[in-house]
């Protein structure tokens, strides 16, 4: 009776210490390979595996990345720095890894073109009164909770509906319809890099400017390619901490003064938007503070558009910024020594026009998206007071 | 008076308060939630669904009461939480909102966790009371007792939806209204307990009362918590009227209001003003008389008075919104403008030919309310208020410079609506879209034709309008409009809908939310059924819950077309029904009646009164707009509900009678079908059936819905009869319901999988660091047990033994173990993912060469091994973790006869192991040398799309399918793991059997020799 019960536990023990062992062993290669994956996948911050099955016709191979090892690329267009394997998608949700290299997906393919008045981007210094050819493509590398432009900026490129605008074809329109400027905005043209690369390239052979309307989130290498193609910006610098680009744009502070700072050593000109959202970007201090660092690091005529909030995207439960703080706001900034500031999306606001720092007059005179006079020779008033911009 | 009188009388008072107390605490609650959520039908439906499904949760965990001592003092325990709740959840949701990111929304998920979580205390605690008191109303404990709670809580119900709509709301603040809650059932308590002796209950009730008293004597409780919902501004005022929540703020001299927690007008918004206005009056050529529907708060007055105009009617649904608005723009008080507080959808069937223009200043079509205003009958009733050449001024959600496919849909919707009363339409393109409507030319000389008439402006002046009217941005804006949609209908409400889509893609969720949901709540009665007695009964109960709340939304909505959104109406309306359920309670409960013939014949005329309903609705729908013509009075509305109340509450006692077991137990179970069946009423009728079947398709689905019970009570009525008292019933939340929510769970990830809006995230998910650690420790888990380790220690504290006992309670009632439920959950989306999206024609094998894997294929490499690692002792893996083996199993408890496979079905499965064995090899070497081959087994089986294959699902759906019959056919038939492992220990237990014969046969020759 012993012996058959030691027989069994004898075949027992064998077993146990099959699945014992081949269990400790499992789960020792299992760990080994879930933390590698993790060394290389938990910096993901794009989306796994969401790539389309197919590329689009004109993709691009992306310029800017690296590989990663594992057979992963780094993509080091814009500070997300997302790490990516086979078939996954970026942060921006328009670059995807197909064969182990990065491709942007949206190449001479915009999903909005439109004319607009060169004051509605808005840049006050350059060229005014003229129109300007804008287009943007789906995808964003930003969150920002008060988007105006969600719908695409927020959408893969396969959930919008785009047009066959190859950057020959985007240039041969702009010198058709006699407009002396291109303008890459509305969601954000950093993640359509290679589109606007070729795009104003083509663009500067032919006589046309380029303008980005941009949040900066970019890399300073990727950037300084970039500018020397680009003839001016509009850069949103939406606050002046890091804990309000983080909790409402899913960005850092830093890369997007560097980028203004980059910006202002390629000779680009540039005017900075400050949007002014209630209980979020409203605090003067803040204001002030951004004031005196624009004057300081890229100099006291830069010109800076105060913009009043409206309900937009996710934040529909506040009313639009008051007009005594952009008052305030506007105040502030010409304490802070900034010549040229505007007060925006506020009909009839004084503020609109240009002054000119030396004597007073007025050299740019606007209604709304209308520019009736500017007296600017030369780029100087009639009192022979410099007046900063790109005039022609 | 004897004790029991007293006693008696004390805890009939006490279910009244507690009707009073339930339909107060929810009118308050569903407004206050208003602040969190949006107002649309998603909202509200989650809110009610939530509410209903907790209180029937409630009277679900009452029914096993009748075995405890005292249950007197769990009713005052009861009623002291009843008393408290009402008040803390209003201070909850308010405090919730202002701890929120300022300005931002819920999404369709946090919508309904949250409201879930905050609603769950007074819920659960309001349903047990009703099974509880149902115990306790007498002590006969009989069937009818069962009915008279019912007739008594009704009652209380009829009061407090009275109360509450016209005393108040309009007097009283809802912390105050909540407050009334408080004294109220703290005052019953007291009572109670002095008429049952239980004196230091009362004196602790008392003293609650008073320190209640005391503290909101002492704090503006109202105030401080209006305030916490708008940190940064300034609370001007605040104001609860029958329509919403108003409230007045101030920042840095800019006054803003609120409706409801959003903002809808404010004094420095001359943007808003000047659009909702200038674009229709600079398009007629004299406007002299105009209508502006809302729009006071935004400015519009000021701007319509800029026009040479003779009078302004203002029509505004809120008098309070009039008043605020007076006193917030100063160009209210112009001689020239009649405030008119009214619906405005009624006021203007009741005007003929009387304005140059028309002007609608409300929010999106997001709710059925709001939807009325555009309809193909509203602008009907427009044009015939609008002089000749008159003009329709109404604005939209459009797009700046991008058009989402929802906002054009409904812009399209809107538009061809437009189209088919007004000849010619003219879009103003923009975030915000206008649309101008007349019978006369337009054209977008808008700018020219105000300078002419000399109208300063600050925003739609040429200057701005020269750059949002440019020819590519018109053509935009008429090609967002031209796509093909469906008219909006008063009776086909397809607008509400498409903005729900627009609004869960801003705010996160979709449609799955209320489809899952509803689904959940189906498996959920169906579980429930299956263990009850005399199934039939309580599924006519569930079916009328159901009907009876889709018919009061139906009639609701019939309402608001025809008569307006008018508080006190809707008020009666609902009112009515609750009046009928208590009266067809009284009425079916009487002891001379015999309780089939009631129920049937209740069952009968509901199935009728829904069919005929329809009729009237499609009869309605069919002919232009005769609602119009042959105005339906308001009362025929209140007794339309109140019958259908009538016939629901009807049933209730006479199913009592029919299912008699225990007072408790049964008064639990009927309450919650009731309830159950009347929260998937609430979540599918207003959001699903009305946008997509429409008003009279919704109605004749109840009355389909009704029919069927009926039937079902037709067959087996004359069974009843014979037996003359049901048996018990079967264990709470039986292997059904395990089976029914595996099932939901299998669906749910199906849905979300294959659906394009919900695939992404999924997806995501599935690949989180987080979640692959939590499916090894469960792996590990697993190989221990299956070593014969245990999870818990035999001996251990108090902790230990309370974990065991709620495990091994988990385990009898679902006959599924903790850890099974815990694998089951961990690993359904691992398991169920590649039946939904996988690159191969077969799924499950060709992971290794998979261009794209899901996270089966990802996991795979270390799942599969630790599986048959697992089963190598006694196919743990199989029996305990996996998924689709849980779900057969599952499954197989809840069908009666299911068998084995035979055994030349197994021979199945050793074939396609060797199949698996082979083509595992095989696909890899035609992967790795030429990929593009025609005809090698990589091109065969490989489908180059990472889509939903309708072949794998059809198997999988007659896997399903088959496992009624036959025992867990996947595992039996088709698993390639489980036939090897089943194949190794079939081999182990050979050799082992050998062993032991010949270590039997050893000994005997020992012995043998022994004896020699």
């Amino acid at each position: 009776m012993s012996a058959r019960r030691r027989g069994i536990d004898r075949r027992r023990f064998v077993k146990q210490a099959v699945i014992g062992g081949g269990g400790v062993l499992l789960g020792a290669y299992t760990v080994d390979e879930l933390l590698r994956n993790r060394a290389g996948g938990e910096l993901r911050v794009g989306f796994r595996n969401d790539a389309p099955a197919q590329l689009w016709e004109w993709s691009r191979e992306a310029q800017w990345y690296e590989a990663a090892g594992h057979g992963l690329v780094r993509c080091v267009l814009c500070p997300h720095d997302c790490i990516l394997g086979e078939n996954d998608r970026g942060f921006c949700r328009v670059r995807v890894v197909k064969e182990g290299r990065l491709h942007s997906i949206v190449y001479g393919n915009p999903c909005a073109v439109h004319v607009d008045p060169m004051e509605k981007k808005p840049l006050h210094h350059f060229l005014p009164g003229s129109s300007i050819l804008s287009i943007a493509t789906a995808g964003c590398n930003l969150r920002c909770l008060n988007c105006q432009n969600w719908e695409i900026s927020q959408s893969r490129p396969e959930e919008t509906d785009n047009q066959d605008l190859r950057p020959e074809v985007l240039v041969q329109a702009a010198l058709q319809h006699g407009l002396p400027a291109i303008a890459y905005t509305y969601s954000e043209p950093i993640v359509f890099y290679e589109y606007v690369r070729d795009a104003a390239a083509l663009a500067c052979e032919k006589g046309l400017r380029n303008v980005l309307v941009t949040a900066g989130y970019i890399a300073e290498a990727p950037l300084r390619a970039l500018c020397r193609v680009t003839d001016a910006a509009n850069v949103d610098l939406k606050g002046f901490t890091d804990g309000f680009y983080k909790r409402v744009t899913t960005s850092t502070l830093r890369p997007v003064l560097r980028a203004l700072e980059v910006m202002r050593e390629e000779g680009v000109w540039i005017e900075v938007t400050r949007l002014i959202v209630p209980d979020y970007s409203d605090d003067l201090d803040d204001i002030r503070e951004m004031c005196r660092w624009l004057v300081g690091a890229l100099g006291a005529d830069t010109p800076l558009h105060l913009s009043r909030f409206h309900p937009a995207y996710k934040l529909i439960g506040l009313p639009p910024t008051p007009a005594a703080t952009l008052e305030s706001a506007y105040a502030v900034a010409r304490e802070a020594g900034l010549l040229y500031v505007y007060v925006g999306n506020l009909p009839g606001h004084p503020s609109q026009n240009t002054a000119c720092p030396g004597c007073g007059r007025t050299v740019v005179e606007r209604v709304g998206y209308f520019v009736p006079s500017v007296s600017i020779d030369d780029g100087r008033c009639a009192c022979g007071e410099p007046i900063s911009g790109v005039w022609s | 008076m004897g004790t029991d009188d007293r006693r008696r009388r004390a805890i009939l008072v006490s279910v009244a308060s507690l009707g009073f107390t339930a339909i107060v605490a929810q009118m308050v609650a569903l407004r206050e939630f208003l602040h969190l959520f949006a107002g649309n039908e998603l909202g509200i439906g989650l809110i009610l669904a939530n509410w209903l499904l907790l209180t029937g949760i409630g009277s679900l965990l009452g029914r096993r009461t009748h075995r405890w001592r005292s249950p007197v003092r769990w009713i005052l325990a009861g009623e002291v939480l009843l008393a408290v709740l009402p008040l803390a959840q209003l201070v909850g949701v308010r405090l919730l909102r202002g701890a929120w990111p300022p300005g931002t929304m819920a999404g369709a998920g946090e919508m309904l966790w949250r409201s879930l979580l905050l609603l769950l205390p007074f819920c659960l605690v309001s349903g047990f009371l009703l099974a509880l008191f149902s115990g306790q109303a007498s002590s006969r404990r009989e069937a009818d007792q069962i009915g008279d709670v019912y007739v008594l809580d009704s009652a209380g119900g009829i009061l407090g939806g009275a109360v509450f709509a016209f005393v108040l709301v309009p007097v009283l603040p809802p912390v105050s209204i909540a407050a009334l809650l408080l004294f109220l059932n703290l005052g019953t308590a007291i009572w109670l307990s002095w008429s049952v002796g239980e004196r230091g209950w009362g004196w602790s009730a008392a003293a609650l009362l008073v320190a209640g008293a005391g503290i909101l004597a002492a704090i503006d409780l109202e105030r401080m918590t209006a305030r916490a919902m708008f940190p940064g501004a300034a609370l001007l005022y605040a104001e609860s009227t029958p329509y919403g929540h108003l409230a007045v703020t101030e920042r840095a001299g800019e006054i803003a209001v609120y409706e409801n927690g959003l903002p809808i007008g404010s004094t420095a918004d001359p943007v808003a003003a000047e659009e909702a206005v200038h674009y229709a009056l600079a398009l007629h050529p004299d406007p002299r008389r105009v209508l502006l529907v809302s729009g006071g708060l935004v400015g519009a007055i000021a701007e319509i008075a800029k026009h040479p105009v003779e009078s302004i009617d203002y029509v505004e649904l809120d008098p309070a919104v009039l008043a605020i608005a007076a006193r917030v723009h100063s160009s209210a008080s112009d001689p020239r403008v009649h405030p008119i507080a009214a619906d405005a959808r009624r006021f203007i069937r009741t005007v003929r030919a009387s304005y140059d223009a028309i002007l609608v200043t409300l929010p999106d079509p997001s709710s059925a309310q709001l939807n009325r205003y555009y309809t193909v009958e509203f602008f009907a009733a427009a044009k015939r208020a609008l002089r000749e050449g008159g003009v329709l001024g109404l604005r939209l959600t459009g797009a700046e410079n991008y058009a989402d496919p929802a906002v054009r849909l409904l812009a399209a919707s809107v538009h061809r609506s437009l189209a088919t009363v007004f000849a010619r339409v003219l879009v103003v393109p923009g975030g915000e879209m206008h649309i101008v409507a007349a019978d006369r030319p337009l054209t977008y000389e808008i700018a020219a034709a105000l300078e002419r008439r000399g109208i300063e402006t600050s925003f739609v002046r040429r200057e701005y309008l020269a750059a949002k009217l440019t020819a590519d941005r018109i053509e935009a804006g008429k090609e967002m409009v031209a796509g093909a949609a469906p008219a909006n209908r008063d009776l086909r409400p397809v607008c509400y809908l498409v903005h729900l889509r627009y609004w869960l893609r801003r705010f996160g969720g979709n449609l799955l939310v209320p489809l899952l949901y509803a689904g959940g709540l189906v498996i959920l009665i169906g579980a429930l059924l299956a263990a009850a007695p005399r199934r039939a009964v309580p599924a006519a109960l569930a079916t009328s819950g159901c009907a009876g709340m889709g018919l009061e939304v139906v009639l609701l909505i019939a309402f608001q077309i025809h008569h307006g959104s008018l508080h006190r109406e809707i008020a009666t309306i609902i009112t009515a029904f609750l009046l009928g359920t208590a009266l067809g309670a009284g009425w079916g409960g009487r002891p001379s009646r015999r309780p089939a013939r009631v129920l049937f014949g209740a069952d009968v005329l509901l199935a009728g009164l829904a069919l005929v309903l329809g009729g009237l609705a499609s009869a309605a729908g069919a002919g232009g707009d005769p609602l119009a013509a042959a105005v339906v009075p308001p009362w025929l509305f209140a007794g339309a509900n109140g019958l259908v109340g009538f016939l629901v509450g009807a049933q209730f006692p006479p199913a009592a009678r029919l299912c008699f077991t225990k007072v408790e137990d049964t008064a639990g179970s009927l309450w919650a079908f009731d309830l159950l069946g009347a929260a998937l009423g609430a979540i599918a009728v207003s959001v699903l059936c009305i946008p997509l079947l429409g008003v009279a398709g919704t109605c004749f689905l109840a009355g389909g819905i009704k029919t069927a019970s009926t039937l079902l009570l037709a067959a087996r009525r004359a069974a009843w009869s014979r037996a003359a008292s049901p048996s018990p019933a079967a264990p709470f939340l039986g292997p059904s319901l395990a089976f029914g929510i595996a099932l939901l769970v299998f669906a749910g990830i199906g849905v979300a999988i294959v659906a394009e809006d919900s695939s992404a995230a999924i997806y995501g998910f599935s690949f989180r660091p987080a979640y692959h650690w939590l499916l090894v420790l469960l792996l590990g888990l697993g190989l221990v047990q299956a070593v014969g380790g245990r999870l818990l220690p035999e001996r251990g504290g108090a902790v230990v033994s309370a974990v065991r006992r709620a495990f091994d309670a988990l385990h009898r009632t679902t006959r599924l173990r903790a850890y099974q439920w815990a694998c089951y959950s961990a690993f359904a989306l691992v398991g169920f993912y590649p039946v939904f999206r996988c690159y191969f024609t077969v799924p499950y094998l060709f992971c290794h060469v998979c261009p794209r894997q899901c996270v089966f294929g990802y996991l795979r490499p270390y799942l599969v091994p630790a599986a048959l690692l697992m089963n190598l002792e006694r196919r743990f893996w199989c029996h305990r973790a996996c998924p689709i083996g849980t779900l057969g199993i599952a499954q197989g408890r809840v069908c009666r006869r299911s068998r084995r496979w035979p055994a030349a079905v197994q021979i199945l499965s050793i074939a396609i192991l060797i199949f698996t064995a082979v083509s595992y090899f095989e696909i890899r070497s035609d992967y790795a040398v030429q990929p593009d081959v025609e005809g090698d087994w990589y091109t065969f089986f490989y489908t180059n799309v990472f889509a939903a294959s309708a072949t794998v699902i059809a198997v999988a759906a007659g896997v399903v399918l088959l496992t009624l019959r036959w025992r867990r056919t996947f595992c039996e038939a088709l698993c390639p793991i489980g036939r090897f492992s089943e194949l190794v220990l079939a081999g182990d237990g050979r050799l082992a059997r050998r062993r032991e014969r010949r270590v039997r046969r050893r000994p005997s020759r020992l012995r043998e020799a022994r004896e020699t």
